[in-house]
C-alpha cells in the first residue's frame, strides 16, 4: 500500500506540474481567432498567413456555425477572441453579434463586392458556400432511377424515401436551403413546393453535412448538403456526383470582422487585412467554391465535379438580411406545417 | 450563591475538556462536508444559476415569458411525450440486460470475466461518432445487415434510438449493478438453500431485495443520461424528435439561448423528482449485509453456468459488433465500396496531430483523480456522517446528472468567463476541463461509489471508534484500506469518460487546449468521417493500453486479485 | 466502575426506540438487556457506547456526565454481533488496534496482545487474517480487541447470536469466566432468555423502548411484575382474575382489585378425578411428552359468562396415566400465583 500511494503521490504531482503552462494567456504579437472554416481550410489559409507574417502567433478556434454562435453569446461579458472569420453572414446579422464588432476598413475592401459587405463595414465576406445534391450512383443504377438535376425532379414519385436533406431547425445549411427556395419561388409558391417535396423526404437529418454523407455510405440515393462535402467525398472515393440544383443554388457567404473588445488590435488588423491580400485569395480559390474577390483558379477537382467555372451563374442572389429577418418565423411556420 | 473563582474555573476547564473532544470530531465531519459541498456549489449549482437566469430573461425584462412560451406550446407537449417514451422503454431494457450481464459476472462460473467486464465497458470508452457509425455500418438502410440479409428496413427513428441509447447507458448500469452485485453475505445464501429454496426463490428473496438501491441508482442514472442526451436522436432519431434535441435546436441551430435553456431547466424537473423518490425509497433502507460479509462461493451449476455464458457472449458480441465494424471500416480503403486493407486513414492530417491524445490522456488522468476524492468522498459523507446536511449533499451529489452537457458548457462559460471570478485563473486550461468532466458525471460516480459502500458496513468505523479511533485514523487505517479497490474502479471510470465526452467540452476548449475528442469532431465536421474513426481508434487503444498498464502497476506492486473493473 | 443511566430517550422519526430508561449497574456486575427485536436493547447499548446520541438524558460513568465524550474518548469496549473484525488486518493488528489508538509503546504493545492472545486461547492464530478463522474464534478475537486496552465497561452486543449452537455454549462459560476473572462491568445485549438467564447477575427486560422488570434471574423467573415478562421469560399461564383461582392477596401486588393472575405451568398439579366442588375442573385437549416432562393442555369447565379458558400445566414423569377428553381436577398453590395487573 505504501509503494503504491507513493507512486500515485508522484503521478499526482507529475500532472499537476505539467498544468502549469496550460494556463492561456494572450500575449503581444499572439490573437485569437474563432472560424468556421473547416479544419483543413483552416490549417492551409493560416499556413500561407504564417509564412507572410512570421511574427504574429494565430490561436485559431474552430467550431461549427451553430456551436461558435453559443460560444460567442454566451462569452460576450468577456469575449476571448480578437477576430471572426468566416463565419455565415446570417448568424453574423445577429444584432447581438453586430454590436459586439467594431467598424473597420481593411485594405484592399474595395475588391469585395459591396452587397458582400455591411454597410458600416463591420463585416465583409470573401468566401461562401452553396447548396447541392449528393447523389448515390450505385443507388441509382440498383433502382433504376434517372439522375435528378434540378429541386423540381426530386418531386418525382419514385425518389419517395429516397430524399433527405437538413432540418432547417437544427442547421443552417437548412435554414439557407428553405430560405433559398422561398426566395426564389415567393412565399406562397415556395410553401406549396416544400409541402410536395415533404412526400418524398425520408428525414429531415439534423445537421448539414450529414444527408451527403448519408447518401455517400449509400443509405439514401440523394442528399442535400453543400457543394464541398460533395466534392470531398468524391475526392475520398465515394460513388456520388455533385447536382446544383438547376434553379439556382442557395447559398451562405463566410464573413469576417474585427471584435472591439480586441486586446491587440494592431495584430488582429493586419490579420484582416492580410485576408483580402493576393495570398489570401489565391488560397481561396483553391479551397472554396465561392470566392467573392476575383483572383485565382479554380482547382481541377471542382471543376471535375461538376461546378461550373462561372460560379455566378448558378449562384441564387440571397437576401441575407431577409434571411436573419424572418428566421424566427419562418422556422415556426416549417415546424408547423412540415415537422413530424 | 457564589462561586469562587477558582471552581470557576475548573468548572469552566472541565466543561471545555469535556465538550472540546466531542465538537471537534462534530465540526470536523461538517468541515469535510462542506469541503464536499462547496465544488458542488461553485461547480455545478453556480452554472446552473446564470443558465436560470438566461431563462428568466426575456425582452421585456425579467419574467417568466419565455417558460409560457414553451410550455404553452402544442409541440412541446409531443416532445414530452417522445422523450418518455424513449427514455422508460430504454430503461427498462437496460436496467434489466445489465442486471442479468452482471449477475452473470458476478454470481456464476462465467469464464473470462475480466474480458466480459471490459466488453462492457467499452461504450463508455467509445467516442460518440464510433457507436453512431457502428450502427449505421452494421443495421442503417445500407447496413451489413441489410446487404446480407438482402432485407430493407430502417433503423432511423424511435427503435433507433431506444437500441443506440440503451447500447450508450449500458456501461453505467453495469457498473453498479456489478457494485452491488460484487459482494454478499454468503450465510444468506446457504440458509436459504438449507430452508429449500430453489435457485428462483434465492434470487426474489434474497438477491433482489440486496441490490435495492442499486436497482434505483441505475434507474435513475439511465433515465436520466437517456432523457438528457441528445446525441443519439440526433444521429440516428430521423425524424424523431426529443426534448434534448430541441434543447439543441434551440441554442445552437437558432442561437436561441433563453428558450434553449427553459427546456434545460424543465429537464431538472423529473430528476429533482426521481431524487426525492429515491431518498424517500431509500430512508427505509436497512443495509442489507453484514459487516463480516463472507465472499460468495459460487458453485457450479452445469446449466445455469451455460445460460450466463451464452448470455454474456451474445451481449458481448452485440456490443463488439458496432464496436469492431468500425475498427474494421477504419482499416478499409473505402467501406463498403473498396474492402482491401489500407492505412491511409490513420495518416492524420488534423490541426496538432496526435498531441491531443496526450492532452486527453492529461485530463483523464486529473479528472480521475479529482474525481475519486469528489465522488468518493461524497459517496462516504452522505453515507456516513449523518449530519444535517446530508439530505441537501445528497441532492447536489445528483443534481449534475440532470443537466445536459451542453447547458453545463454553457453555465461554464457564464459563470467562470468573468475576470473577478478566481475560478477565471484556471478558465481555459486543461484543469478545467477535467474539472467540467468530473462535475457532468459526479452523478454517475458518485452512485457507483455509494453502491460499493453501501456493501460496508458502519459498524468497523464504530468498531475503530470504540476502541479509540480518531476520525483520521478510522479513515487511513480502516476505511480507505477497504474502499480502494471501489475508488480505483470510480477513478478508471472518470478516466473512461474524460477521454471521450464532448458535449460540455467543446465550449470549455481553446487553441491550446485542445482534446482528442474535439480532434474527432474536427475530422468528422470537414468530412473526413473514415480519419474520424480510425482518431476514435486509437483513443480506444490509448484507454485499453492505459488500463493494461495500470493492471502491470498493481501486479507489481502484489495486487493481483484488485480489479480494475469492478 | 460503576454506570448510571438517567431518563435516556430516543426517537428515530416518528419511532420511539428509548423511552425513559433508567439504570444503575455496579461494578464488575453482568448484565443482560433482555427483549424481542426492535424493542431498543441494542439502541441503549449503542447510546451508553456513544454510536448514539440520546435525545434526553444522560449516561454517568463513575458520576461523571458521559454525553460530550465521544465514543472513543469513552475507553469502552465493544464486540458486535458480527464481529467486525478488520478485514485488512491480521488477527495480532486486530487485537493491537485500539492499543496503537491509545499511543502504547512497541513493547507494550506486543505484550499486551500476546496476553490478549493466549486469554482467548488464539496464540497460533495471531498471523491469521479473520477470514481464516471459524466463527468462534473471530468472535474470541473480537473480545480480545475489545479487551486489549483495559475498558473500564464491556459491551457485547448479541455477541452469540451469529454462532452455532454448541460453540455458543462454550463461549457463554468463557466469556462469563473471563468476566468474572477481570471484574470488568459488562452489559450484554440478548434476545435469548436462557443466554440471559444463565450469564448474567442481573437482567433488564425491555419492551417498546421502556424497562418492563429489572432484576436477578431468579427475580425475573419468580416475580415477573406484568403479562410481558411473565411470558417471555419461560412460560406462564396469564388469566382473568375473576374464575376462581385462589391466590394469596398480598403476592406482591399493591394495586386496586387484582385483574389478571400468571401461573407457572409446573404449578398446576392434576389430579384425578375431580374430587371437592370447589376445585377447578378441566378436560385434557392434548399431551406433549417431552421426555421427563409432560405439557397438558387443559381446557376449564365452561361457566357461564366466560369464554372457555385454556391452560398449560407441566407433569414430571411421562404422564403416561394420562388420556386426551379425560376429566380432571386442577390444584393450584395459592402461594404460586402471581398478580399481574
Amino acid at each position: 500500500m505504501n509503494k503504491l500511494s507513493s507512486f500515485m503521490i508522484c503521478l499526482a504531482f507529475a500532472v499537476a506540474f505539467n498544468m502549469g503552462g496550460w494556463c492561456s494567456n494572450t500575449l503581444a504579437g499572439e490573437i485569437t481567432v474563432y472560424t468556421s472554416y473547416e479544419e483543413d481550410e483552416a490549417a492551409a489559409f493560416l499556413a500561407a498567413f504564417n509564412e507572410d507574417n512570421p511574427d504574429i502567433r494565430v490561436n485559431l478556434l474552430r467550431l461549427s456555425t451553430g456551436d461558435l454562435h453559443a460560444r460567442m453569446l454566451a462569452e460576450r461579458a468577456n469575449p476571448r477572441h480578437d477576430v471572426i472569420w468566416g463565419w455565415a453572414v446570417t448568424n453574423m446579422v445577429d444584432p447581438r453579434i453586430m454590436e459586439m464588432l467594431e467598424p473597420y476598413e481593411p485594405k484592399g475592401i474595395e475588391k469585395v463586392p459591396a452587397r458582400f459587405r455591411d454597410p458600416e463595414n463591420r463585416w465583409f465576406a470573401k468566401t461562401g458556400y452553396m447548396a447541392a445534391f449528393c447523389v448515390n450512383n450505385e443507388i441509382l443504377t440498383r433502382r433504376n432511377l434517372p439522375m435528378p438535376a434540378s429541386w423540381e425532379d426530386l418531386l418525382r414519385p419514385e425518389f419517395k424515401g429516397e430524399v433527405v436533406m437538413p432540418n432547417p431547425a437544427s442547421s443552417g445549411t437548412g435554414y439557407l436551403m428553405i430560405a433559398s427556395l422561398l426566395q426564389m419561388k415567393g412565399e406562397e409558391k415556395g410553401w406549396e413546393y416544400l409541402e410536395k417535396l415533404d412526400s418524398n423526404i425520408a428525414q429531415y437529418i439534423k445537421s448539414g453535412s450529414r444527408p451527403c454523407n448519408a447518401a455517400s455510405a449509400g443509405e439514401f440515393a440523394v442528399g442535400a448538403s453543400f457543394a464541398l462535402r460533395a466534392i470531398k467525398n468524391i475526392e475520398e472515393g465515394f460513388p456520388i456526383t455533385m447536382i446544383i440544383p438547376a434553379e439556382g443554388a442557395g447559398n451562405e457567404l463566410e464573413a469576417t470582422g474585427l471584435m472591439k473588445s480586441s486586446r491587440n488590435k494592431e495584430e488582429a488588423k493586419r490579420f484582416i487585412d492580410w485576408t483580402l491580400s493576393e495570398n489570401a485569395v489565391n488560397e481561396y480559390y483553391k479551397w472554396k467554391e465561392i470566392v467573392t474577390v476575383d483572383g485565382g483558379t479554380m482547382p481541377k477537382s471542382f471543376i471535375e465535379a461538376g461546378l461550373p467555372k462561372d460560379i455566378g451563374s448558378v449562384m441564387v442572389e440571397m437576401d441575407f438580411s431577409w434571411s436573419a429577418a424572418n428566421r424566427d418565423r419562418i422556422l415556426e411556420e416549417w415546424q408547423s406545417r412540415l415537422e413530424r | 450563591m457564589s462561586i469562587s473563582p477558582t471552581s470557576q474555573n475548573r468548572l469552566a476547564q472541565s466543561f471545555i475538556q469535556r465538550t472540546a473532544p466531542m465538537d471537534q470530531e462534530a465540526l470536523l465531519k461538517i468541515v469535510v462536508a462542506c469541503m464536499v459541498a462547496l465544488p458542488l456549489i461553485v461547480f455545478v449549482l453556480y452554472p446552473l444559476i446564470h443558465i436560470l437566469g438566461k431563462s428568466i430573461q426575456t425582452p421585456e425584462g425579467i419574467g417568466l415569458g419565455n417558460y409560457y412560451s414553451v410550455l404553452g406550446n402544442r409541440r412541446f407537449l409531443g416532445l414530452v411525450y417522445n422523450s418518455f417514451e424513449v427514455t422508460l422503454v430504454t430503461t427498462a431494457l437496460a436496467v434489466v440486460l445489465a442486471y442479468v450481464f452482471a449477475y452473470g459476472i458476478q454470481r456464476t462460473k462465467v469464464p473470462v470475466k475480466n474480458l466480459f467486464r471490459l466488453i462492457a465497458l467499452i461504450p463508455l470508452f467509445a467516442p460518440s461518432l464510433v457507436q453512431a457509425q457502428g450502427l449505421l455500418l452494421l443495421l442503417g438502410r445500407n447496413g451489413l445487415v441489410n446487404r446480407t440479409l438482402a432485407t430493407d428496413f430502417s433503423i432511423y427513428g424511435y427503435w433507433g434510438i431506444v437500441i443506440s441509447s440503451v447500447l450508450y447507458v449500458f456501461p453505467y448500469a453495469f457498473l453498479i449493478f456489478s457494485a452491488s452485485l460484487a459482494m454478499a453475505d454468503n450465510r444468506l445464501y446457504e440458509s436459504s438453500r438449507i430452508l429449500g429454496a430453489g435457485p428462483w426463490r434465492t434470487f426474489l428473496t434474497v438477491t433482489l431485495p440486496s441490490t435495492r438501491f442499486a436497482t434505483m441508482a441505475s434507474i435513475f442514472v439511465v433515465f436520466t443520461l437517456v432523457i438528457t442526451d441528445f446525441g443519439n436522436p440526433m444521429v440516428i432519431g430521423g425524424d424523431y424528435n426529443v426534448l434534448a434535441t430541441e434543447v439543441y435546436n434551440q441554442v445552437i441551430g437558432q442561437a436561441n439561448f433563453e428558450l434553449g435553456t427553459v427546456i434545460g431547466m424543465v429537464l431538472l424537473l423529473p430528476v429533482a423528482l426521481a431524487v426525492a423518490a429515491e431518498k424517500m425509497f431509500n430512508r427505509n433502507n436497512q443495509i442489507q449485509l453484514a459487516d463480516h460479509a463472507q465472499p460468495m462461493a459460487i458453485m457450479p451449476h452445469k446449466l445455469r453456468d451455460v445460460l450466463f455464458t451464452v448470455y454474456t457472449v451474445s451481449v458481448s458480441l452485440c456490443i463488439l459488433a458496432v464496436v469492431g465494424i468500425v475498427i474494421f471500416a477504419s482499416f478499409t480503403h473505402l467501406w463498403p465500396y473498396r474492402m482491401n486493407f489500407s492505412l491511409r486513414h490513420y495518416a492524420f492530417d488534423v490541426q496538432n496531430g496526435i498531441q491531443p491524445l496526450w492532452n486527453s490522456m492529461y485530463v483523464g488522468l486529473m479528472a480521475s483523480g479529482i474525481g475519486v476524492v469528489a465522488a468518493g468522498l461524497g459517496a462516504y459523507v452522505t453515507e456516513r456522517f449523518k449530519t444535517f446536511l446530508d439530505s441537501p449533499l445528497y441532492f447536489l451529489c445528483l443534481v449534475p446528472a440532470a443537466v445536459p452537457g451542453m447547458v453545463l458548457g454553457l453555465g461554464y462559460i457564464l459563470a467562470f468567463n468573468n475576470p473577478s471570478n478566481p475560478v477565471h485563473a484556471i478558465y481555459g486550461s486543461l484543469l478545467l476541463i477535467a474539472i467540467c468532466n468530473v462535475y457532468y458525471y459526479h452523478a454517475q460516480g458518485f452512485l457507483i461509489a455509494s453502491t460499493s459502500m453501501k456493501q460496508i458496513s458502519s459498524n468497523y468505523d464504530e468498531a475503530s471508534a470504540t476502541l479509540g479511533g480518531t476520525f483520521a485514523r478510522t479513515i487511513r487505517k480502516v476505511t480507505l484500506p477497504m474502499m480502494w479497490p471501489t475508488l480505483l474502479g470510480v477513478a478508471v471510470f472518470f478516466f473512461m469518460r474524460s477521454m471521450v465526452t464532448l458535449s460540455a467540452v467543446i465550449f470549455l476548449i481553446t487553441p491550446s487546449s485542445q482534446v482528442a475528442a474535439v480532434s474527432v469532431l474536427l475530422l468528422e465536421d470537414r468530412g473526413a468521417v473514415n480519419q474520424a474513426a480510425a482518431f476514435s481508434v486509437c483513443i480506444m487503444g490509448m484507454v485499453v493500453a492505459s488500463l493494461i498498464i495500470a493492471r502491470l502497476i498493481l501486479n507489481y506492486f502484489g495486487y493481483r486479485n484488485i480489479s480494475l473493473i469492478r | 466502575m460503576p454506570l448510571d443511566i438517567r431518563n435516556v430517550g430516543k426517537s428515530f422519526g416518528r419511532i420511539k426506540a428509548l423511552d425513559d430508561v433508567s439504570l444503575s449497574i455496579g461494578t464488575g456486575e453482568l448484565i443482560c438487556f433482555l427483549g424481542p427485536s426492535g424493542c431498543g436493547k441494542t439502541t441503549l447499548l449503542r447510546v451508553i457506547a456513544g454510536l448514539e446520541r440520546p435525545d434526553s438524558g444522560t449516561v454517568l460513568l463513575d458520576n461523571q456526565d458521559l454525553s460530550t465524550v465521544p465514543a472513543r474518548k469513552r475507553n469502552f469496549g465493544m464486540v458486535f454481533q458480527s464481529y467486525t473484525l478488520f478485514p485488512n488486518m491480521t488477527i495480532w493488528a486486530n487485537i493491537a488496534y485500539g492499543l496503537e489508538c491509545r499511543k502504547w509503546s512497541k513493547k507494550d504493545t506486543a505484550l499486551q496482545v500476546n496476553k490478549m492472545l493466549s486469554l482467548v486461547h488464539l496464540e497460533d492464530q495471531a498471523h491469521k487474517y479473520p477470514h481464516q478463522l471459524s466463527g468462534g474464534q473471530q468472535q474470541r478475537v473480537a473480545l480480545a480487541r475489545a479487551l486489549a486496552p483495559g475498558p473500564s465497561v464491556l459491551l457485547l452486543d448479541e455477541p452469540l447470536s451469529a454462532l452455532d449452537a454448541k460453540v455458543r455454549e462454550e463461549l457463554r462459560e468463557e466469556i462469563k469466566t473471563l468476566q468474572q476473572r477481570l471484574e470488568i462491568t459488562t452489559i450484554m445485549v440478548t434476545h435469548d432468555q436462557e443466554e440471559a438467564l444463565t450469564m448474567a447477575d442481573r437482567i433488564m427486560v425491555m419492551k417498546d423502548g421502556r424497562v418492563m422488570q429489572t432484576g436477578t434471574p431468579m427475580e425475573i423467573y419468580q416475580l415477573p411484575e406484568n403479562p410481558f415478562v411473565a411470558q417471555f421469560i419461560g412460560r406462564m399461564n396469564i388469566v382473568p382474575a375473576d374464575i376462581g383461582i385462589p391466590f394469596s392477596s398480598n403476592g406482591g401486588f399493591k394495586g386496586p382489585t387484582p385483574k389478571t393472575l400468571g401461573i407457572r405451568p409446573e404449578n398446576i398439579h392434576l389430579l384425578d378425578p375431580p374430587e371437592a366442588e370447589e376445585t377447578l375442573i378441566g378436560v385434557v385437549d392434548r399431551i406433549l411428552r417431552l421426555g421427563n416432562v409432560t405439557r397438558v393442555k387443559i381446557t376449564l369447565k365452561k361457566r357461564s359468562g366466560h369464554d372457555p379458558i385454556t391452560l398449560v400445566s407441566e407433569v414430571q414423569g411421562s404422564g403416561r396415566d394420562l388420556h386426551i377428553g379425560e376429566e380432571l381436577s386442577l390444584v393450584i398453590d395459592p402461594e404460586t400465583v402471581r398478580v399481574l395487573e
